[in-house]
């Protein structure tokens, strides 16, 4: 059925991509609030770097004066930059503006740089509205705009940067140190800027190379943890030391923070900072869910199935029953690391990020035969 | 090879069930702890009285013995710090002077060798702790059992339906329907999805019906009519006025023993996916057009109206009602617009018996108003009734229904003639002041909870796409687009223009405007009828359904006359679906504080909403756990408290007869017989509308008091037990033999 004739109307799509870009840096034209929980640490952890000198992870004491816990294992590599433009420009808001107008801008770059790499130049719909769900994710959105936790910001950033790395390095028959090297760098960036985005990746990266027989892609990890190593060194100090009992987090449980069934299906609003799968996420699911039900459509591509078993993972994660508090049990070390987890809806945002590949190539399939085209 | 695996799995799967069914079989343990502990009166505590418990996996019932001289002066609770989150899961019970233990559930879902069982005091009255029994009980098995049952059903079923896909048996139209119904089933089912209660008006009401029947059908009581342990173990008649038949599911889900409030989120599931299919079948087989059947599906199941109904006042009988609705369309469309001599049209009769039985038994005031509206339609098309075919159907229909309905019917009628209970004494209510304002009907983001503006109690919503398929509707009527169709599409079109002004009228009768004071005025009858729909927004339901008539009538002609605008109408549906329907869901889960109900003890066994089955001149603030009060001359040796009765060892020494007054409501159906001589004794009401057994001068023995339903009860049970069986079984063998033939 031919409703909607823009397939070849590369027009269309650039003023969407213009559209998109528009949308996601509009925020920063408003005030910003201040009160967002996690944008306290980022202002106290800012301050301290624009004052100098410069150190790679914080002093436990601009925890304690902060008064937040969360991102305590992230280092200061991402906030030079606002750092800088603080010590430039005087005002924490224009630092907080530009590092987020970069943020945005740069995911927009590198997510468009990903679905390329993904769908290729045959399924550009399927380019625009993957990024356009990636971008426009709730939970990614809460991050921005309700926490302020412009850490794990940083790590969704990367993590389409280096997904793109990974698949490079799946195809490639030439330059593949290139990729290597590439990849352990943003690897090692996504490190740097949350860990538990960092172990995620290196989880999903063995699973893509093992699974699918891909050895080339487990040198990411390895490459990956060697230039994360003052990262990995906090994480062996919180698990073997007390050097972070300040935080007290003998006894801390992340279960009772995990997703509830229903919590999944929110759009307009959420409980417990727990946001949803959203309008957008849900329709491509839909829609994935309609081509292989309805029209018998099989999936012709490694990476849609990886990215939905991935998602089915992490989703299964950041469910309240997954049994966190048993891994917590089996000692010290465990019990404090994973209670630096934070909470398991981390996952939950990550699995919306993997469903953005079968959600928005269902849904460029879609745009594709509602204007005619075949697929 | 694949057979040898089928043969393999179902294997496995049986040896599963039988260990199953013999962990179900194998004794229970019971665990004593010897202790007391006195509370000094005046000083709040919070003591841990009981600590280091261990307990294996399991649901176990709490008996922890006290005394105390006041009610609700203290609570006991447990709790584990030691157990995975959500692994043990409990509510607290309140102690009663009269009551002497507890007798509350928690589920242990891991080994712990550390329970504490706390004692909250608030310092008033006399507070005594003594010992502790904790009983296992077989429910964690039988909620695995069931658990495992509905995985093998849902596996078997899946399956099943992966191959018919696979052979290319499953049509291209039922893969759409499954689809489009799975995903309005889903929508409308969020809430209930969480494991949390949402505190909406009528739920702490519906939820001690569920737990009533459960406690009567556990005491031996089939049907349940007295609810045994509501009122403080003194009975409500509640199942007599107001049928339990479809809370049977969740009050069997209670037995097997999940929490309360699971238990009822399961039923609102399921409720959700009979309204989506019943609509869907019904507008389907209306319009004669698959899509348009799941759109009418969407907007039906997705209203405003249902949503807030099921979500925010939680009237249970009412949202069960709508499920039957579109059968009571769909019957009177086929009955009125089409040749009765049809092989469709001669089943049409089922759907308005079936449809009617349903409203019957589970809200006797929609039923009361569909009632009123199946006249209006006859009025209407009155010459069509008096074709001898018409007219059967409509006869077989209303005896179907009296017939399923009876064994409810008569204990309704019979109690509602001879009891003087409260709600016939509340015609003075009025409602007008309860309308709806003009703007609540077109409202399309509904703001509730937290965020919800000042409004009145009993506030409902409607939204503006009903109102526009009304208007819509309306348009084409008044620019005579509908006089150029085939005559079968006009009957289609006149039926629809009767429920489209039915809709108008019903919307109006919402409002606040509508003089209900003024009619309330007229006689008594008008009166009392007014004063039992309790609320104008009762209307909002059929005014819903007629809203969506009027779409399927529209998209009926669009399909036949503009076919390029249908998209258009898919995509406002879909639009109004996803923003106004999904954004009242979202907000009703989410912007309000929400609750976990695991045990009844939790919501306690005194609340019953507005009374209105109490008997008049009760004072509900005087009931609460009680001993019997014994009369002068009369001697209690042994009391022996049953759901719904008593075993009483007395004698009567006075020079005079005597009395004893028992904690049981007086309804109809109590006696006292002597348990030696069989000779009954007799009962009168007591001080608070009790049971009051006098006690003959001289009497020595014991006697016991039950509950015995009357004889025309039973028969009328047999009755619609028999007529539903006849059904079932000549329905079978006509299905048979169908498919001999084919």
């Amino acid at each position: 059925m031919k409703l909607l004739d823009v397939s070849h109307h590369k027009i269309v799509r650039l003023i969407l991509w213009g559209g998109i870009a528009l949308a996601m840096l509009f925020p920063l034209t408003r005030s910003v609030d201040w009160n967002q929980v996690i944008l306290r640490e980022w202002i106290s952890r800012v301050e301290e770097l624009a004052r100098g000198p410069f150190r790679l992870f914080p002093t436990v004491q601009t925890y304690i004066d902060s008064g937040i816990r969360d991102n305590a294992l992230n280092s200061n590599l991402f906030f030079v930059l606002p750092a800088l433009l603080l010590r430039v420009t005087g005002s924490i808001s224009m630092a907080y503006r530009m590092t987020m107008f970069f943020i945005q801008g740069g995911t927009i770059v590198f997510a468009k740089l990903f679905f390329d790499a993904c769908f290729g130049e045959t399924e550009s719909w399927a380019v625009l509205l993957g990024a356009f769900l990636y971008l426009t994710c709730p939970y990614r959105w809460f991050l921005a705009f309700s926490q302020g936790d412009l850490s794990m910001l940083m790590g969704w950033t990367l993590l389409p940067l280096y997904a793109w790395a990974v698949l490079r390095l799946s195809t490639a028959e030439k330059h593949v140190w290139r990729y290597v090297i590439l990849g352990a760098v943003i690897l090692a960036g996504i490190g740097y800027a949350h860990f538990v985005l960092f172990g995620t990746a290196i989880l999903l990266t063995c699973l893509w190379g093992a699974f699918g027989k891909r050895l080339t892609a487990l040198l990411l990890p390895i490459c990956g943890c060697i230039l994360f190593m003052p990262g990995l060194h906090q994480l062996w100090l919180l698990a073997f030391s007390d050097r972070y009992d300040v935080w007290d987090l003998v006894g801390y449980t992340i279960m009772p923070k995990g997703y509830l069934l229903g919590d999944y299906l929110n759009v307009y609003a959420f409980r417990e900072s727990h946001p949803g799968m959203g309008l957008g996420l849900m329709a491509g699911l839909g829609t994935v869910i309609w081509y292989r039900f309805v029209d018998s459509k099989k999936n012709d591509k490694d990476a849609m199935g990886f990215f939905s078993w991935a998602a089915v993972l992490l989703w299964l994660l950041s469910f309240r029953v997954f049994p966190w508090e048993w891994l917590q049990r089996l000692g010290r070390p465990f019990l404090k690391l994973v209670g630096a987890i934070g909470t398991p809806a981390t996952f939950w945002g990550l699995a919306c990020g993997c469903l953005c590949v079968p959600a928005g190539r269902a849904l460029g399939m879609l745009i594709e035969d509602l204007s005619g085209k075949k697929s | 090879m694949i057979k040898r695996k089928i043969r393999v799995t179902t294997v496995i799967l049986s040896a599963v069930f039988v260990i199953l069914l013999f962990c179900c079989l194998k004794p229970c343990k019971t665990y004593e702890y010897e202790g007391n502990r006195v509370f000094v009166t005046g000083a709040e505590a919070q003591e841990c009285v009981y600590k280091g418990i261990s307990l294996p996996p399991g649901v176990y019932r709490v008996e922890l013995e006290y005394r105390t001289d006041k009610d609700l002066v203290a609570y006991a609770t447990v709790s584990d710090n030691t157990v995975i989150t959500g692994g043990l899961l409990t509510n607290f019970e309140n102690f009663y002077s009269h009551l002497g233990r507890t007798n509350f559930e928690i589920w242990v879902f891991e080994k712990t060798d550390d329970l504490h069982l706390d004692v909250h005091y608030n310092g008033e009255g006399s507070l005594y702790v003594g010992s502790l029994v904790i009983h296992e009980t077989h429910n964690l098995w039988t909620m695995i059992m069931t658990v495992y049952l509905f995985a093998w059903c849902a596996g078997f079923a899946v399956r099943h339906l992966i191959r018919l896909n696979a052979e290319e048996r499953l049509s291209r139209e039922k893969k759409i329907a499954i689809f489009w119904l799975s995903g309005i089933v889903l929508v409308s089912s969020v809430p209930f999805l969480s494991g949390l209660s949402i505190p909406a008006g009528d739920l702490g009401y519906h939820l001690s019906r569920i737990e009533g029947v459960k406690d009567g059908l556990l005491s031996g009581q089939i049907p349940v009519r007295i609810e045994p342990k509501w009122l403080y173990n003194h009975g409500y008649a509640s199942g007599v006025f107001y049928c339990d038949l479809f809370l049977l599911f969740p009050a069997l889900l209670r037995m097997v023993g999940f929490p309360v409030t699971l238990s009822y989120n399961v039923y609102c599931i399921l409720v959700n996916i009979a309204t989506a299919c019943v609509s869907y079948g019904c507008f389907r087989k209306i319009f004669r057009g698959n899509n348009v059947g799941l759109a009418c599906s969407a907007l039906y199941t997705l209203s405003l109206n249902r949503i807030y109904k099921m979500c925010e006042i939680a009237v249970v009988g009412e949202y069960t009602a709508m499920i039957f609705l579109p059968l009571i369309l769909y019957g009177l469309c086929k009955v009125f617009t089409e040749d009765h001599k049809t092989k469709e049209n001669q089943n049409a009769w089922m759907a308005l018996a079936f449809g009617l039985a349903g409203i019957v038994q589970s809200h006797v005031l929609t039923c009361e108003m569909t009632a009123g509206i199946i006249i209006i339609f006859c009025l209407c098309y009155i010459r069509k009734i008096f074709i001898p075919g018409t007219f059967l159907m409509l006869l077989k229909a209303a005896v179907m229904t009296i017939l399923l309905s009876l064994w409810f019917l008569v204990p309704f009628v019979d109690y509602y003639l001879t009891q003087d209970i409260h709600v016939k004494h509340v015609s003075g209510r009025t409602i007008q002041a309860d309308g709806l304002e003009v703007s609540d009907l077109y409202v399309f983001f509904v703001k509730v909870g937290r965020d919800a503006p000042d409004r009145k109690a009993h506030f409902c919503c409607f939204g503006g796409i009903l109102i526009l398929c009304l208007a819509v509707f309306l348009g084409l009527w008044i620019t005579g687009c509908f006089r150029k169709a085939q005559d079968k599409d006009k009957r289609l079109y006149s039926f629809g223009i009767l429920t489209m002004l039915l809709g108008f009228g019903f919307l109006a009768m919402s409002l606040s405007v509508f003089p209900w004071d003024q009619i309330q005025k007229t006689n008594a009858l008008a009166a009392t009828l007014v004063s039992n729909l309790q609320f104008p927004n009762r209307f909002l339901g059929w005014a819903t359904l007629c809203a969506v008539y009027a779409f399927g009538c529209c998209v009926y002609y669009l399909q036949n006359n503009a076919r390029t605008v249908l998209p258009f109408v898919w995509f406002l549906v879909g639009t109004n679906v996803m923003t106004s329907g999904m954004y009242l869901i979202d907000y009703s889960i989410c912007n309000t504080d929400t609750y976990t109900i695991y045990n009844p003890a939790g919501m306690g066994y005194g609340y019953i909403s507005g009374m209105e089955y109490l008997i008049e001149g009760t004072d509900y603030d005087a009931l609460s756990y009680a001993q019997p009060r014994i009369g002068e001359g009369a001697e209690v040796e042994g009391y022996e408290p049953k759901c719904l009765g008593a075993v009483l060892t007395c004698k009567n020494t006075g020079n005079k007869a005597s009395w004893v007054e028992l904690p049981l409501m007086l309804y109809r159906g109590y006696r006292a017989k002597d348990m030696e001589s069989k000779r009954e004794l007799e009962i009168i009401p007591g001080e608070n509308q009790e049971v009051c057994v006098l006690i003959p001068q001289g009497y020595a023995g014991s006697f016991r008091v039950k509950f015995i339903p009357p004889w025309y009860w039973r028969f009328s049970e047999i009755i619609s037990l028999a007529t539903i069986s006849i059904f079932i079984i000549r329905k079978t063998m006509a299905f048979k033999t169908r498919n001999a033939k084919a």
